[in-house]
């Protein structure tokens, strides 16, 4: 019986990630930001090295997962195809440390810091 | 090539002289004095119209935001009435002083005070009080909420502390205000906003965003290689603007910006989008109504990357190939500051361009962290006394500009004499 059940425990009982993206579930939950600060947060307390690791494997199936959220109206995904699209957002906080920095977090700025993202970009914040 | 030629034929020279100014190194005591700061309070942000945001904010009758004004030490609402008419109160009860709107934004006719239900219109017209009997004939219509002067200008919303304002919105932004006339300030209802405290004096910040100088040496990584190339190594703003106490600068861009080889998530980002520069959000093509405006790109440089307009005394827009963004500086103390930001970028239509806007968002937050975490080490600095003044080189003309114009605002008998 469901009756009485919340819908995220019904969630949880679901796959984490959609099929054919099982590769990824090492990222969860810990690189599923649900907003562009929980996002930027989460690669600032990465390492360098596990920033790297997550940029290759996301990066390495980027057009994949595109391909796959692009069969669903951006702000209805259900929430496996949700979680592996914040993993691909996620993609973009590791681009910041491997592509510009070359480091986990920018040059001569502090952490933490006060700087807040309060509101991002929609659909899916 | 002769690269000094090629560089005097892209940037203006000798801009502070032309601008009128003196060009001899400006006092430190104005970010670090209580007394000035007090002086600030009372002569400029008291005396001057200030930016509080745009109707987009207020889409529909009734819409309300509250804010907190630091330096009037006054909480306020901003209210939509059903005749589309826009309003600003002091958000404080007749009663005994409680604050009486309580969300940051929502929708309603009528606001009811949490203490003891003393009701107001959207208007601010008192309408109710529990109990009127038992009181001594309080007079209803002497008891609304307080109105702040409030005046429109292309959907930018502007306060002014004076009950009876000295002069006018128009008057205040005078030239600056014709010029921007007609602008079309695309994707104003949504925008990403970023905000921070911070311990820097509200100068400080406001100067952090007013020059280019700095670009290569803080933002190295970022932007360093958008904004300077091999002929503008320190980049050079192209040409400025200046009406009365307003003031505009045209930065330069490296037309040969490509995202490094190295860059492999901002070319697939990027793959089919072109927005000008990494500054914007908003594809080109869709901007060109925009661009073809007049205070936009005003030389029509092929070097421009974005207009740096201050809006006096603490308002900044930003202008650049891909739309509009925004900052105000809100003083808390002589060096502490409520910084806001709002940049404004379509709804993504597809994942892949939602990729592409978080991208910009990361680099933005890159970006605005490495700025705005300077400022606190250079108040740090401006307060050990260590030195007395500083030294502005001819691109920091607009820092030079508004430390004139701010110094005038504090020293004028009246904001005819402060504008003259």
């Amino acid at each position: 019986m469901n009756a009485g059940r919340s819908r995220s425990e019904e969630d949880n009982e679901g796959p984490l990630l959609p099929g054919g993206f099982e590769d990824l579930l090492e990222f969860v939950p810990a690189w599923v930001g649900e907003t562009a600060q929980a996002r930027w947060d989460i690669r600032s307390g990465h390492s360098m090295a596990e920033i790297r690791h997550f940029y290759d494997r996301i990066l390495g199936r980027a057009d994949d997962i595109l391909k796959h959220v692009e069969q669903f109206p951006l702000d209805a995904l259900p929430p496996p195809s949700l979680r592996l699209y914040q993993l691909l957002l996620g993609l973009a906080q590791a681009a910041m440390a491997v592509e510009l920095h070359n480091q986990p977090r920018a040059h001569n700025s502090p952490w933490p810091h006060y700087v807040r993202i309060i509101r991002g970009a929609q659909p899916v914040d | 090539m002769n690269e000094q030629v090629t560089l005097s034929s892209i940037c203006a020279a000798d801009i502070t002289r032309k601008a009128g100014l003196d060009t001899g190194p400006v006092p430190c005591d104005p970010y670090r004095s209580p007394a000035y700061f007090e002086l600030e309070r009372e002569n400029l942000f008291k005396r001057a119209w200030l930016c509080v945001g745009r109707v987009e904010q207020l889409p529909e009758k009734g819409s309300f935001v509250t804010k907190t004004i630091e330096i009037w030490n006054a909480p306020i609402v901003i209210t939509r009435d059903k005749d589309d008419r826009i309003h600003s109160f002091y958000n404080v009860c007749a009663h005994r002083g409680n604050q009486v709107v309580l969300p940051e934004h929502g929708n309603a006719s009528r606001f009811s005070c949490g203490y003891h239900s003393w009701t107001y219109r959207n208007d601010g017209l008192l309408i109710g009080i529990p109990d009127e009997a038992n009181f001594f004939s309080v007079d209803k219509k002497k008891c609304g909420l307080k109105p702040i002067a409030t005046a429109v200008w292309e959907g930018w919303i502007f306060i002014n502390h004076q009950q009876e304002p000295e002069v006018s919105l128009e008057t205040f932004l005078g030239g600056f205000g014709k010029a921007f006339t007609g602008m079309v300030w695309g994707n104003s209802n949504k925008s990403i906003f970023f905000e921070a405290r911070l311990n820097a004096n509200w100068k400080v910040i406001c100067d952090a965003f007013a020059e280019t100088y700095h670009i290569p040496c803080i933002h190295p990584a970022t932007i360093g290689s958008t904004f300077a190339n091999k002929i503008n190594p320190f980049s050079r703003p192209i040409s400025a603007e200046f009406w009365g106490p307003h003031r505009q600068v045209s930065t330069f861009g490296n037309p040969d910006y490509a995202p490094a080889e190295h860059a492999k998530v901002e070319r697939f980002a990027y793959a089919n989008i072109d927005t000008g520069n990494v500054l914007g959000a908003s594809e080109k093509g869709a901007m060109e109504t925009f661009l073809a405006h007049k205070a936009v790109n005003p030389t029509r440089s092929q070097h421009w990357a974005v207009d740096v307009t201050w809006v006096f005394p603490n308002f900044h827009i930003d202008l650049s190939p891909g739309g509009f963004w925004s900052h105000r500086f809100w003083p808390v103390s002589v060096n502490s500051t409520r910084w806001e930001a709002e940049f404004h970028i379509p709804n993504a239509i597809d994942a892949r361009t939602r990729f592409q806007q978080e991208l910009y968002i990361a680099r933005l937050a890159e970006i605005l962290l490495e700025d705005v975490t300077n400022t606190e080490r250079t108040q740090r600095g401006i307060n050990s006394m260590a030195h007395d003044v500083m030294h502005l080189q001819d691109g920091e003309v607009m820092i030079r500009h508004s430390l004139h114009h701010v110094d005038k605002w504090v020293k004028a008998k009246t904001v005819a004499e402060a504008l003259a």
